[in-house]
């Protein structure tokens, strides 16, 4: 049942993502729910649920989205295996360290997409990449991490699911 | 490091890795139609983004409502300048029409302007990363689109349907970091090629480069699709010379172009359907 509801948490954000925040960006950004939804499973959950929606929420975004298939995919599921790595570290994942995380791995994901998509075609504009693309979005998605970890939580309370 | 090769899910993931990365090399070569998979999670998800979009737009129209109300009274006051300029205009315009009917006439030429087939659609989704400008419309195969077919808004030209499926297709924008478009200079018929990249497709502008250094162009000058390169008919308006710089090593130039459609605002389009690309 669990599985149930990140399936369709995943869905109604991509959704969300691709219809609300296509018109409600902030200085050009769009916070990545899907990337912020992957790690707070993962810091909740760890890495083996955290792997899962990463792929599952990779794939969403690959097919629905523009660019290169699989990219995504595999960017997301590592995340959510990474990031489930450091669940056990914490005694209970608050807002502030899922703000902390999507933050982190927000960034990663857009220097690593940049990279692998513009940089090394040629279109090396990196200052605003960064500026303007890559710091917005990971904010955003902090901001977005927060109020997406109290789902999550509520969620695995409802379904009785072990937080890690 | 022996009980991590031998972790299950290490093993999982290393054979979830090779069949994306094997899926990745199938799927990136360009492809004229969608896969059942990819066109049957489209199908679900098209009519929630459609009613989404229709729900975002009401709660976006009515929280700008209050701030559109200043933004209107100073927009009309320069409209009604506008106004009584093109009335100048018009008349100034009218005398060249009946001229240039008289000429016309007198050459006997055959008018060349072609006759669209159009279908509306309506966008119902962006790009869920913020890297690329795209977005998904509302029709597809069973309305009679195709795979790279134009598409415009009577503003000017939007882009190409680089993705379709039965009643969805993905489109990419002229002002996406990846596209480019053969395009000439209406005044001068320089030939040249739109193109984007990430700094001026974030405002919104794109490009046009390999202009040569005699080249002249002027600010204002209008550009238009020159019918190379196949994907696009020839005519359809891109936009208007907003600036122009010399390339680094100055032996070319290249312009800043401003597109006459407003991407950030694009909510209904027009797909033509009488020219496939090629």
């Amino acid at each position: 049942m669990r599985a149930v509801v990140y399936i369709i948490t995943a869905i109604l954000l991509s959704v969300l993502q691709t219809t609300f925040f296509g018109h409600a960006e902030i200085f050009g950004a769009r916070p990545g729910l899907l990337l912020a939804l992957v790690v707070c499973v993962a810091l909740l959950r760890g890495s083996v649920d955290g792997g899962g929606v990463g792929l599952f929420c990779g794939l969403v975004t690959d097919i629905i989205g523009c660019g290169t298939f699989g990219v995504h995919s595999l960017m997301f599921m590592y995340t959510g295996v990474l990031a489930g790595l450091f669940s056990s570290k914490f005694y209970r994942v608050r807002g502030i360290v899922a703000f902390c995380f999507s933050l982190a791995f927000s960034l990663i994901n857009g220097f690593l997409y940049y990279f692998f998509a513009h940089f090394i075609w040629g279109r090396t504009q990196m200052w605003f990449a960064l500026s303007r693309k890559i710091f917005p979005e990971s904010i955003y998605t902090a901001f977005a991490a927060i109020p997406i970890l109290l789902i999550i939580r509520w969620a695995n309370r409802r379904y009785g699911a072990r937080e890690v | 490091m022996k009980d991590l090769f031998t972790n299950k899910y290490f093993i999982l993931l290393l054979v979830i890795t090779v069949l994306i990365l094997v899926m990745a090399a199938l799927y990136t070569a360009e492809r004229q139609s969608v896969t059942f998979g990819e066109d049957l999670v489209a199908s679900v998800i098209t009519p929630v983004q459609s009613l989404a979009t229709a729900a975002s737009q009401t709660v976006i129209r009515f929280a700008g409502y209050f701030g559109d109300i200043d933004r209107l009274r100073t927009e009309n006051e320069r409209m009604q300048n506008e106004i009584n300029e093109l009335s100048d205009t018009v008349r100034t315009l009218e005398q060249y029409r009946l001229e240039n009917e008289r000429l016309r006439e007198m050459l006997n030429l055959k008018d060349n302007a072609k006759e669209y087939n159009l279908v509306a659609s309506r966008v119902i989704a962006k790009d869920p990363g913020g890297w690329f400008n795209s977005f998904t419309i509302d029709k597809g195969t069973s309305d009679g689109l195709a795979y790279r077919m134009p598409v415009i808004t009577s503003a000017g030209l939007v882009g190409h349907i680089y993705e379709i499926g039965s009643d969805w297709a993905k489109v990419i924008t002229i002002i996406d970091s990846g596209s480019s478009v053969g395009a000439t200079v209406a005044r001068t018929r320089d030939v040249a090629v739109v193109e984007s990249d990430i700094a001026l497709s974030g405002e919104g502008l794109c490009k046009m480069t390999y202009l040569s250094k005699s080249s002249t162009v002027i600010t204002g000058d209008i550009i238009e699709t020159s019918g190379l390169g196949g994907i696009y008919p020839k005519g359809l308006l891109i936009g208007k010379v907003r600036e122009i710089r010399s390339e680094t090593a100055g032996i070319s130039q290249y312009a800043i172009i401003e597109p006459a459609v407003d991407f950030g605002r694009i909510s209904e389009v027009f797909v033509i359907t009488n020219h496939t690309g090629r």
